[in-house]
């Protein structure tokens, strides 16, 4: 049986780690400071896996040797999976990231320019080597997405949603702007309203503490839960959340015992 | 000493990493060499089957993998690495080294119902006594990712553990002698996949 996952997301901007809430980044610390607060080693064990996004104004640079040289100093000590993304538009930054150690990228914004670029993606690596990402927010009664760092409105979720099956994504993962960081926990209301996808899907933004993660885990369409709140799960709370987990679902990755 | 065969197609830098975290020591290989001097060898492997066989060509170790007498040298396969050493594989033309009686098929053919790829942990439901996997995997979960694999059916004479998925059961680990194999990424699975390297380095 293959297990639901919990999903570490990290936000970097500019050489500092940032802790995004409803897309309005707040800085942090450096990576000397997120290795100091958060002991790697010990992590593996309780999340699943790492999603590290470039969010630095010159994130469409191919090479963002600084970002880069962060990923590599994170992924030192922690033996999980890595999903890079940022700034994805063109195949060199693809393979700039895979060299840099990514298992997956992250494709968002790219979509509403060029949808090609993210079927040759797919042909290139593999389905499974491409996570299709979405933000979105409600307005006016309607959950509609956006693009561009939640900048440019652009299609119905629905339907933007459907673009990325259509296409052949390995994995979607959705981020709710209007509940991302506020660790209220994420919206029943999506959470109700999910689709059967063909591919698995991530849910992110408002997750705060362990009961969230549950909340969201125990729907069928969900396959993984992720966060990026660098304040709620400091420390041991990776460690926290995962055992409450696993003492409530068992389709989740056993602990080490 | 422990040497890492690098195919220049895939990543080892996690495997790299791996292995300096648990401080055992080891070289690179890129290029033919005495593999005999070597006590063990690693072969991790991400991409196709023939962009593999062709790398091991060009690096000018095929032969020297397919002649070495492993009497004296341990080899753990990954992932594709795993699939190289088998006969042939459905994903591609070429030839594997044929160090497992193996072949490797789409897990499709195999009568998987479920989503291909094959991706994410799952847990070894099932291992055979083979003196090494049995407590380090049995009912433990491993990082897979992939769409070919070896079916359980065509087992012979090695010694294995599967995964479910779906329908079916999927070759996880094999066990011949000397020749070691994991379908799923040891270097991706968190403590228990540490520990399997470090006990394949000292064994």
């Amino acid at each position: 049986m293959l297990k639901k996952r919990l999903i570490f997301i990290l936000f970097y901007k500019e050489g500092v780690f940032c802790l995004s809430r409803n897309f309005r980044l707040q800085e942090v610390g450096d990576v000397r400071w997120l290795i100091d607060k958060f002991n790697f080693s010990q992590i593996g064990n309780f999340i699943d896996e790492l999603v590290i996004l470039d969010v630095s104004r010159n994130k469409y640079q191919n090479n963002n040797e600084i970002f880069t040289l962060a990923v590599k100093q994170i992924m030192t000590n922690i033996f999980v999976p890595l999903s890079l993304g940022g700034g994805v538009i063109n195949h060199d930054k693809v393979q700039n990231y895979f060299d840099s150690g990514a298992d997956k990228i992250v494709l968002n914004s790219v979509i509403s320019k060029n949808t090609n670029f993210i079927s040759s993606c797919i042909e290139k690596y593999g389905a499974q080597a491409v996570v299709g990402s979405i933000d979105f927010k409600r307005e006016q009664g309607e959950v509609l997405t956006y693009c561009d760092n939640g900048e440019n409105r652009y299609l119905k979720f629905d339907e933007h949603l459907k673009l990325f099956q259509k296409l052949g994504v390995g994995e979607i993962m959705i981020n709710d702007i209007d509940r991302d960081g506020t660790g209220i926990g994420f919206d029943p209301m999506i959470l109700n309203s999910l689709p059967e996808l063909s591919m698995p899907l991530i849910i992110c933004g408002g997750a705060g503490k362990p009961e969230h993660f549950v909340e969201a885990l125990k729907y069928r369409e969900v396959s993984a839960v992720g966060t990026g709140n660098l304040f709620n799960f400091i420390g041991n709370g990776f460690e926290k959340s995962r055992i409450y987990i696993s003492n409530i679902l068992d389709n989740v990755r056993n602990l080490e015992s | 000493m422990i040497g890492i065969i690098d195919l220049g197609i895939n990543n080892i830098g996690s495997l790299q990493n791996a292995l300096k975290n648990l401080e055992v020591n080891f070289e690179t290989i890129k290029s033919k060499s005495n593999l005999g001097t070597f006590s063990h060898l690693i072969l991790p492997g991400v991409g196709s089957f023939d962009s593999g066989v062709d790398a091991l060509e060009k690096a000018d170790l095929f032969d020297s993998l397919k002649k070495l007498d492993f009497a004296n040298t341990k080899i753990l396969g990954i992932c594709l690495g795993m699939q190289l050493l088998c006969k042939d594989s459905e994903e591609g033309l070429r030839k594997g080294l044929g160090l497992l009686d193996l072949n490797v098929k789409n897990l499709k053919n195999l009568g998987c119902n479920e989503k291909i790829p094959h991706v994410g942990f799952n847990e070894v439901s099932h291992c055979e006594d083979d003196g090494f996997f049995k407590d380090l995997v049995y009912k433990k979960d491993f990082y897979f990712i992939h769409s070919y694999g070896a079916s359980k059916r065509d087992i012979k004479n090695v010694k294995y553990s599967s995964v479910q998925y779906g329908t079916i059961d999927i070759i996880s680990t094999i066990k011949l002698n000397n020749i070691f194999a994991t379908q799923f990424h040891p270097e991706k699975s968190g403590i228990l996949g540490l520990k399997i390297l470090k006990e394949f380095c000292t064994c």
